[in-house]
């Protein structure tokens, strides 16, 4: 669990170096977008089996800090975060895990982070929001995060710490 | 019937939890919150560890020794405002709302916002250095927004490009005939243009006058440089006109700040 523990830790300082570095403006975004901490949450799932209690602990945590770091929204993307690990556990206990699931996991993640947070600030009317921008906000976040969430995939299948990957 | 009561139980569970999670984002989503005691502690936390993180990366921009202030002052606004005449009008009329009565704060911009939909930066320096909401944070280009949120050692600035129905700028547009006041409010995503709304149809507008902050409404002070007009837009009834202005300041590259700070007397 530990060597998991370390990837998301890794994953969100990465997270955060990188965005500062690419173009974070609406409609001129990066095809390089990156949302690893995310990733690296639901990629670790297989490896916290019979330990759920442990993991959505852990994803609360690091929801809250990515909030404290790098929105300055409190708790919003804490229950993103479980929610999106919630759907994604049910459906890790229906699927098999391999790289072509893995890849469906991946984009299904980014597609429900992106129209969770969109719809609740359409709902609460926050800022403006329209469907081209969540649209332009998904195309330009898939590569990165796929080509990332794969590579840690495989790191964690040949860990030698692996539980249980089907 | 324990099996009943259990599901019962879930339930009620469930729409609690469902409710808590409507008001926690409700409140947390919202721009205009403002920061708990607790939550500026956290920050404040969070914020040094991470300044020390991105330390390495921040030491290798260009733009580090730059003298933002004295760049921005004298080139950009002695150009629209002469520093004779401010001199005049501040000793006469005791106004503050002039740059040459503020005190400047330089900054590094340690994050950026990620949830793109809010478009605001934090900067290393908060509550301890004198600074508060509301606060103007320009560049040597110009205008780039202001302080949102203060904690002790860090502060949120919202950029002028953000959408949002509170992030309203008072601008003054220097035209051939004279000056025209006129409100800054919203951002052209598609051709990176900062728009300008209900401009007088009557009012001669033309490609490339100079659009500074007028100082109406006390929040910016008057004559900080924005942009210059690139397109102009007539409403459908001719009434008024939309004016699309074009910064200097590339917002994707911002990574040193000036904040202008009211001067202690």
């Amino acid at each position: 669990m530990i060597f998991q523990i370390i990837i998301v830790i890794i994953s969100f300082l990465l997270d955060g170096i990188l965005s500062n570095f690419l173009p974070f403006m609406m409609n001129d975004l990066s095809f390089f977008t990156p949302f690893f901490t995310l990733i690296s949450i639901i990629i670790i799932y297989p490896f916290f089996d019979k330990e759920e209690r442990k993991y959505y602990i852990l994803v609360g945590i690091v929801g809250f800090l990515y909030d404290l770091f790098y929105t300055n929204l409190l708790f919003a993307n804490t229950i993103f975060f479980l929610l999106i690990a919630f759907i994604i556990s049910y459906i890790y206990k229906k699927i098999q895990v391999n790289l072509l699931t893995n890849l469906f996991l991946i984009i299904l993640t980014l597609l429900l982070y992106h129209l969770i947070f969109t719809l609740s600030l359409f709902i609460f009317n926050v800022v403006p929001v329209s469907i081209d921008s969540f649209l332009y906000l998904i195309s330009h976040s898939l590569l990165l995060n796929i080509i990332y969430g794969e590579i840690l995939y495989l790191i964690c299948k040949y860990l030698p710490h692996k539980k249980h990957l089907n | 019937m324990y099996r009943k009561n259990k599901k019962k139980k879930k339930i009620i569970i469930a729409i609690i939890v469902v409710f808590c999670s409507f008001f926690i984002l409700f409140y947390s989503l919202s721009s205009n919150r403002k920061l708990t005691v607790v939550e500026s502690f956290f920050k404040d936390v969070a914020m040094s560890i991470q300044k020390v993180i991105m330390m390495p990366f921040t030491s290798l921009n260009d733009d580090k020794d730059t003298d933002l202030t004295e760049s921005y002052v004298i080139q950009k606004n002695l150009n629209v405002h002469l520093e004779e005449e401010i001199e005049q009008l501040r000793d006469v009329l005791d106004l503050n709302q002039t740059l040459t009565g503020y005190d400047v704060v330089n900054a590094t911009v340690i994050s950026r916002n990620k949830g793109y939909w809010y478009q605001t930066l934090t900067i290393d320096k908060g509550k301890k250095d004198g600074l508060k909401k509301n606060m103007v944070a320009i560049t040597k280009d110009g205008l780039i927004g202001k302080i949102q949120r203060v904690t002790n050692y860090s502060s949120e600035i919202k950029l002028i490009t953000a959408n949002d129905v509170n992030n309203k700028v008072s601008v003054s547009i220097a035209t051939k005939t004279g000056e025209t006041n006129a409100i800054l409010s919203g951002y052209d995503k598609d051709n990176n243009l900062v728009l300008i709304s209900g401009v007088d149809s009557q009012v001669d507008t033309n490609k490339g006058d100079v659009v500074t902050t007028s100082g109406l409404g006390g929040m910016f002070p008057r004559g900080i440089y924005i942009g210059v007009v690139e397109t102009i837009t007539n409403d459908k009834y001719g009434l008024s006109k939309t004016l699309g202005v074009k910064t200097n300041q590339n917002f994707n590259n911002i990574h040193y700040v000036t904040v202008l700070k009211e001067e202690v007397k």
